[in-house]
């Protein structure tokens, strides 16, 4: 998707100019913000298609930045951390970052991720009825999720999950996102009753947990459900 | 404090009350006519209820007896015989008996009840005063101290040791009193504080002299004959199953002390009130170590955050542009390729700089490079601090101003890390675009090395906690990026080469100082 309109929020300004000539290299329009504020008139004046944000920024963290991006926008936004920097990591997610990215990582990753992010956003414009991946198939107005040819039949809680994941496909749903949004705000903490569905979901799907085909974990964060032909 | 005076046994009682009614007879019996048998009953009357009310109901029930058989005896007909010739005499002698007997039993009823609340409150003061003795007490040794000397005064003792056993041993924690009370703990006394722990129970050996007759088995050394030295009490101090030690108590030398009416009833409830005491004053220490692991906890998981933020950053813009170098699905031009390598090579430098900064200040902290203090000629140490730090200072003013024949006595190059911190800290943490002035003050044996910025200052709260590793300001630490290392690099180094540094903030200025011993000109110290 080339000609995707980039914003690159980070105020260490090396590695900011280094993701952006990258970034261009491959074809994209990139915008540079080195601080919280130009970021905000940035996604208003230069609408980007996605954000990529630094959780460290010297006017606000990148959590402030979600929360008030969040208020206006849903563009796809992709946090960028530093191990240590997980408990802000997840309230990133949990306050609509769509993804994460630890530091430092290779540009081949971040383009990747870019990929999916873009399409997420393509995706969330058009509504679509039926959300596939690889083989699984899932119709959203006849409640019906097949593989191939096979039925499969989640009960009524699993299949609110495996909808919920993938009406947000390539986006890190943390636990207490998922488990607000299928069970309610009362089940927010009990992540032991998430992971208890996604294994029963997976083996319906006949998915594996370490390679995760369909869903896939990231460890202590989350789960997101995965469009397979993005490849990872 | 609660005492039954001693020289009041009963039998002073009777004695009184034999005196007092042969006193009466003596006064009145020749003046039988003209009183009248009902104003001699009358005095009689008074004499019962008077020693009723000081010798209590058994002194006065006798009294009674004396003065009715008195009053028959030698007031009422016939004379000197204890027969009655008239019947109303009968009845009044009776009538006599009875109300003397009541009133002084009503009487000793309420002395005693007043004793027993003075003795109340005397024994809650003592806890009291145990209690307030040991609430200030933070450390356990210093807390059975306190319960040694205030029971030793509250007891009227002439000393007292906390004994705790440690495998087999019983030895001595903590003594107050006289010198006696710190020695050792004797076969016979070890057996009687087992025999305490076991029990559970308030033991005496001897008569320890705290008049302990009711409630207690007085355990005589074979031999001992009463009245022999002064015998002790072995009390348990102990919270629940928690043993904490027997408390030693030894008997006052001589018997000329206050004995209280039910010593060993108090003892034991001032050795749970002192048990409970060493117990909290433990629970508080633990408390405190338990913070301070947790104060460590915390600083670890800050320095971890810290080195891996400092680490992983640069290292992030070299793996950035490393990558992208790899790719091979774009051609970079020479303008993009000149970038990512002017990329990697900066942040190779700025690893390196944290780097070298945290195996710096760990072998100063470690004691592994030791400083080699030489005069260190100071204008140009400055001068150089201003070039290293050109890349960051560059936009601002900066000036030195030190006369050109200032010398000080440190390791060069440990102080032109301190320096060169300090201009950095500058430049990264006053307004944009502010002067930084370096200047120098003589002292007689000091030199006063200033590097002063133009503002915003320091918070005041922050302002004591700036040399502490990993401290960031609060605003600081949104507005720029540090590793919180670098004034306490400072310091570390400033300290090394024998100066100290301290920091002045107000609104339009911050000025750090630090103080070196003035050298002459190329004296070498070794």
């Amino acid at each position: 998707m080339s000609g995707a309109r980039i914003l690159v929020v980070e105020d260490e300004a090396q590695l900011r100019l280094a993701v952006t000539r990258s970034l261009e290299g491959h074809g994209y329009v990139v915008r540079e913000a080195g601080d919280g504020a130009a970021a905000l008139r940035e996604v208003e004046s230069f609408k980007p298609d996605v954000v990529l944000l630094d959780l460290m920024l010297p006017d606000a963290t990148g959590i402030d930045i979600c929360r008030q991006l969040r208020t206006s926008h849903d563009t796809p936004l992709i946090v960028l951390s530093v191990v240590g920097d997980e408990r802000t990591k997840i309230a990133a997610l949990d306050e609509g970052a769509d993804d994460y990215l630890t530091k430092p990582f290779a540009m081949g990753e971040l383009l990747a991720r870019v990929r999916v992010a873009l399409r997420r956003g393509s995706t969330m414009r058009t509504q679509v009825p039926v959300i596939t991946s690889g083989a699984l198939s899932i119709d959203l107005e006849r409640r019906r999720v097949t593989i191939g040819d096979r039925e499969v039949r989640p009960t009524p809680t699993e299949y609110s999950l495996l909808k919920y994941l993938a009406t947000h496909a390539g986006k890190v749903l943390t636990h207490p996102m998922i488990l607000r949004a299928v069970w309610g705000e009362a089940y927010a903490a009990d992540s032991h009753l998430l992971r208890t569905y996604i294994n029963q979901l997976r083996n319906k799907l006949g998915d594996e947990p370490a390679s995760g085909r369909y869903i896939r974990t990231d460890a202590g964060v989350g789960y997101r459900f995965v469009e397979q032909a993005d490849g990872f | 404090m609660p005492v039954r005076d001693a020289g009041k046994s009963p039998w002073t009682g009777a004695a009184a009350a034999v005196g007092g009614t042969a006193v009466l007879v003596a006064a009145l019996a020749p003046l039988r006519g003209d009183v009248g048998l009902l104003n001699v009953g009358l005095l009689f009357l008074l004499l019962t209820l008077l020693i009723s009310s000081l010798w209590g109901l058994l002194v006065g029930a006798f009294a009674a007896v004396a003065t009715n058989l008195a009053l028959n005896f030698f007031f009422i007909e016939p004379l000197h015989a204890f027969t009655v010739r008239h019947p109303q005499n009968v009845i009044g002698l009776g009538i006599f008996l009875v109300v003397s007997v009541v009133g002084g039993s009503l009487l000793s009823a309420e002395r005693e009840a007043a004793g027993r609340a003075r003795r109340r409150e005397a024994e809650t003061q003592i806890l009291l005063r145990l209690s307030r003795a040991m609430i200030g007490q933070t450390d356990p040794d210093a807390a059975l101290h306190a319960l040694c000397s205030e029971v030793t005064s509250a007891f009227g003792a002439s000393g007292a040791s906390v004994l705790s056993r440690s495998g087999g041993d019983w030895r001595v924690l903590a003594a107050a009193g006289d010198a006696a009370a710190h020695r050792p703990v004797s076969r016979e006394e070890q057996l009687m504080a087992e025999q305490t722990l076991a029990g559970g129970s308030t033991r005496l050996l001897g008569d320890p002299g705290f008049e302990a007759r009711r409630r207690v088995r007085i355990v005589r050394p074979r031999g001992s004959r009463r009245g022999d030295a002064a015998g002790m009490a072995f009390v348990p101090l102990q919270v629940g199953d928690r043993v904490l030690g027997v408390l030693r108590l030894d008997g006052p030398a001589g018997r000329d002390t206050r004995p209280l009416d039910e010593p060993v009833q108090l003892l034991s409830a001032f050795a749970g009130e002192a048990a409970l005491g060493v117990q909290r004053v433990e629970l508080a220490r633990g408390a405190a170590h338990a913070e301070v692991l947790k104060q460590a906890d915390e600083m670890k998981s800050a320095l971890m955050a810290s080195i891996s933020h400092d680490l992983k950053t640069p290292l992030a813009g070299i793996k950035t542009a490393v990558s992208s170098l790899l790719d091979e699905d774009v051609a970079w031009g020479a303008g993009d390729r000149r970038s990512f390598l002017d990329t990697i090579d900066s942040q190779a430098d700025r690893l390196d700089r944290v780097i070298t900064d945290i195996l710096d200040l760990t072998r100063i902290e470690s004691g592994a490079r030791a400083p080699l203090l030489t005069a260190v000629h100071l204008r140009d140490l400055l001068a150089e601090a201003c070039e290293r730090t050109s890349p960051i200072a560059d936009a601002r003013p900066t000036s030195i101003a030190v006369p050109d024949d200032l010398y000080v006595l440190a390791d060069e190059s440990l102080l032109l890390h301190a320096i060169v911190n300090l201009i950095e800290n500058a430049a990264k943490y006053s307004r944009e675009g502010g002067a930084i002035r370096l200047g120098a003050v003589r002292g007689a044996e000091a030199v006063e090395v200033i590097v002063e910025d133009e503002g915003p200052g320091i918070d005041p709260r922050d302002l004591p906690h700036i040399f502490d590793r990993f401290y960031r300001g609060e605003a600081q630490s949104r507005r720029v990026r540090g590793s919180g290392l670098g004034l306490a690099i400072v310091k570390g180094f400033v300290e090394a080469c024998g100066g100290t540094v301290r920091v002045e903030s107000g609104p339009d200025r911050t000025r750090f100082v630090v103080t070196m011993p003035a050298a002459a000109p190329a004296r070498v110290v070794t």
